[in-house]
């Protein structure tokens, strides 16, 4: 297994090489840059050619990529142009607002959906089982940004229960961090809860056919054993996989969420640096969040080993 | 008539009632203490107003830094750091600029002339000070004195140097050597507040300075004394505008910079917050891209100034009233000495299509199409170029629009060769020497007929007020007829407060001092 580990590192590197390839010269096709946020409206071309040659954004693409590319690979993500403060340490700051979102929001996901998907497949066909399946198409079919609205409205503005918008740090006030996250967390986590409720009831009702969950109730065994121990874990196999597209498909949906909620996250940052054309800290934060992408997939592969003892890596 | 007695007594009461409780409001004490949470658009790009003309910077900044003059609530320039208006020599080259006593930096250190002559020096070297100071001598006459020595008038250097956008603000002189031509991002000034702390991206925090040494006279606009009742003044970056004002809405923060037009009479109906219209805002112009061959075409210019009506337009891209005024003359009325609506003024607005078709024949229009360059960013960019564009096709005029991203749209109106018009908001300043698309360097490439540059370059080298006026209203008169630009209307900017939010003197940009909360 430690060579499949090593397989699987060593392809990341190289996927890592090609998205920065790939992100450096889409961002750069794109028009504009960062002196126009810079230097404010009535600059004139003037100013801006000479911060265009300060920022050295007028040499030619192929050397500014070298130039970044041999930064990259000594561990140098750059300088934000807007910030004036090291990709690296921008990205930092903003990785712990997105994590504790994602977080929170995954906890929401994976307990609502596989918990209703669990009730749902055990209920088959009857009222619990209609009502689980009417809220996982609501969740599927309700966009995101919408839902946060609505919540911020009804919990916030109208109710002053939690906080309409923005972050306690959980190194400082742990609980101001749980009422910050309450709603963005419920907001995001709630489209990924349908998926991962209609998986769960589908595999859950193949496993409940299967002559193994037959076996152990003609055991007498009780029967919320035999949905839990045998039925759900038998079960899980293709639910992870789709918690784990569930993740990625998070870090999608953590961008809308942290905009709305103004959380001041790494979503956020790379809106706002594609808004300012910062390419260092876009280039950066793809590349960092590729990373995650990919081990987030490694982790979800190897966690099969724990649940299926027939998965080998060789 | 026991009942009548009744009636007229309860009346009486009700009546008196009113009058304490408005008297009650109007006398409200100023309260010290507290933190105003003021939910700002975005993270600025700096916080040093010589490096950057973004207004988000110089109203973060000028709470921290101050400069030598300061407008009031009339347009009126006033000293700020300096004791006195300048003493101007006959030839108008020589200005001596007696500088406060007892005014001290954020850091301790005492205002002298040394620093004013660095900070000048910097601004001009790096900032805006470059079009009004050029091979000027700066030097400190003594420490308490600064003389600048220009080689040529510049009738509104007083002027400028009490402009808020891209300030000449006054740094200590260490600062300004450490800093060199590097935007500095922890600023000290003299201002009544601080920087506290900075997280980019996230808010900045500025607390009160307790050595500040106010002016005696009545806040008034920018200038006169700036009270800090405030404890902390924290800017929190959200950029989503529904969510400033949801978090305004449910008490997270105690002022919404830049509410949205949309929201105005939602704003006015609550008695939880209230709005407050800062004029004149921005000028909503059709900038015209003089470098562009087809756009040379002066007849062309004239038949797209008589199609547009201006009023449906300016309504239709900001969707209500009360958020603009139709306005001809190009230095709005708040501004005061050089607002002229006469000049020139026949040719705005005149929305006559007869006219603008035979312009059209005049011109001999080929059918070119004219690009127009917008951006759904800003919809009140796009709407109303979508308005003009259907104004001008009823009299045959062929357009095309280009829309991009904001960033896109920036960098394309940088190219010459990319656009012909482009619709949207732009800064206007007290005299048309600080109006950027009146100077020829600016991106709009306009540099008049010969009379109007001769007009202009008059201008600039007069400070008597009368003939300044004189001179500005032929420019005017000549800018119209050139169809410099199309004039439409003032685009003001709407902030929205708690109600438990009382500011005792404003201005047309967002100030926090002179402000208490209950």
């Amino acid at each position: 297994m430690i060579a499949y580990v090593a397989r699987r590192l060593g392809s990341m590197l190289a996927t890592m090489l090609v998205v920065g390839i790939v992100v450096f010269f889409v961002i750069h096709s794109v028009p504009g840059d960062v002196t126009s946020a810079l230097l404010g409206q009535d600059a004139t071309p003037a100013q801006i050619q000479a911060l265009r040659q300060r920022l050295q954004l007028d040499q030619p693409l192929p050397a500014q990529f070298v130039a970044w590319l041999g930064g990259v690979l000594t561990g140098d993500l750059g300088n934000s142009n807007y910030m004036r403060i090291p990709v690296i340490e921008a990205i930092s700051q903003r990785l712990e607002p997105t994590a504790m979102l994602a977080l929170a929001a995954t906890l929401v996901a994976v307990t609502l959906g596989v918990g209703l998907g669990a009730l749902a497949a055990v209920r088959h066909n009857t009222a619990a089982d209609y009502v689980v399946m009417f809220i996982a198409m609501l969740g599927l079919s309700l966009p995101t940004f919408w839902l946060g609205l609505l919540m911020i409205m009804l919990f916030a503005v109208n109710l002053n229960w939690l906080p309409a918008a923005g972050y306690a740090s959980v190194t400082q006030a742990p609980l101001d961090t749980l009422r910050y996250l309450v709603m963005p967390a419920a907001s995001l986590g709630f489209s990924q809860a349908a998926v991962i409720a209609r998986m769960t009831r589908a595999s859950m009702l193949d496993a409940l056919r299967e002559d193994f969950v037959r076996t152990a109730r003609s055991k007498g065994l009780p029967e919320r054993r035999v949905v839990v121990r045998h039925a759900l874990r038998n079960a899980m196999m293709p639910v992870l996989t789709v918690i784990g597209l569930s993740i990625a498909t998070l870090a999608g949906g953590v961008v809308v969420t942290e905009t709305v909620f103004n959380i001041p996250g790494a979503g956020r940052l790379v809106i706002e640096s594609v808004q300012r054309r910062d390419y260092p800290v876009l280039q950066g934060a793809v590349i960092v969040v590729a990373l995650v992408y990919a081990f987030i997939n490694l982790l979800v592969d190897l966690s099969y080993l724990a649940l299926d003892p027939r998965v080998r890596y060789s | 008539m026991l009942r009548q007695a009744s009636k007229w007594l309860a009346l009486t009461v009700l009546m008196v009632g009113l009058a304490l409780g408005g008297v009650a409001t109007a006398q409200a004490e100023p309260q010290y203490g507290g933190s105003l949470r003021v939910a700002i658009t975005g993270d600025p790009p700096t916080l040093d107003p010589h490096t950057s003309t973004a207004v988000i910077v110089l109203e973060v900044t000028s709470h921290i830094a101050e400069y030598l003059y300061a407008r009031d609530a009339d347009g009126i320039v006033q000293p700020m750091l300096a004791s006195a208006l300048p003493d101007v020599s006959s030839d108008g080259l020589t200005y001596t600029i007696p500088l406060r006593s007892g005014v001290t930096f954020h850091d301790g250190q005492v205002l002298d002339a040394d620093d004013v002559v660095a900070s000048l020096d910097r601004w001009r070297r790096i900032g805006t000070g470059k079009n009004y100071l050029g091979d000027a001598s700066i030097a400190a006459a003594d420490p308490q004195t600064v003389v600048i020595t220009l080689t040529e008038p510049v009738g509104v250097l007083t002027s400028v140097l009490g402009w808020s956008e891209g300030a000449a603000v006054i740094y200590p002189a260490s600062l300004v050597e450490s800093a060199g031509d590097e935007p500095i991002d922890a600023p000290v000034g003299t201002g009544p507040y601080k920087l506290k702390e900075w997280r980019r991206g996230q808010e900045v925090v500025l607390e009160r300075f307790d050595g500040y040494a106010s002016r005696a006279e009545e806040p008034s606009g920018d200038a006169g004394a700036k009270h800090a009742y405030l404890d902390e003044i924290r800017f929190i970056v959200v950029s989503d505008a529904a969510t400033r004002q949801a978090g305004l809405e449910s008490g997270e923060y105690d002022v919404n910079y830049r509410a949205a037009a949309s929201d105005l009479e939602h704003i006015e109906s609550s008695d939880r917050m209230y709005g407050w219209m800062m004029r004149p805002g921005y000028n909503y112009i059709g900038l015209i891209n003089h470098a562009s061959p087809l756009m040379q075409n002066l007849e062309l210019r004239r038949a797209l100034q008589a199609a547009l009506d201006v009023h449906p337009l300016v309504l239709g891209a900001f969707g209500a009233e009360g958020v603009f005024a139709l306005n001809a003359s190009i230095v709005p009325p708040e501004y005061g000495a050089m607002y002229n609506d006469a000049a020139g003024t026949q040719y705005y607005d005149v929305a006559d299509q007869d006219l603008a078709k035979s312009l059209l024949a005049e011109a001999g229009y080929d059918g070119t199409p004219i690009r127009w360059l917008t951006s759904r960013d800003y919809d009140y960019q796009y709407r109303g170029t979508l308005i003009a564009v259907d104004q001008v096709s009823q009299v045959g005029i062929d357009s095309e629009i280009i829309v991009r991203d904001w960033a896109t749209t920036v960098s394309l109106r940088s190219d010459p060769t990319a656009w012909d018009i482009f619709i949207g908001n732009f800064t206007i300043a007290p005299e048309p020497e600080m109006i950027a698309y009146l100077n020829p360097n600016y991106l709009n490439h306009y540099e008049g007929s010969e009379e109007y540059r001769a007009l202009m370059e008059q201008l600039s080298s007069t400070s008597d007020l009368a003939e300044r006026q004189a001179v500005w209203a032929q420019a005017q008169e000549e800018f119209y007829e050139d169809v410099g630009a199309l004039q439409m209307a003032n685009a003001f900017l709407l902030n929205a407060y708690g109600s438990d939010v009382h500011v005792e003197a404003r201005y047309f940009l967002f100030q926090a001092w002179n402000t208490w909360k209950d």
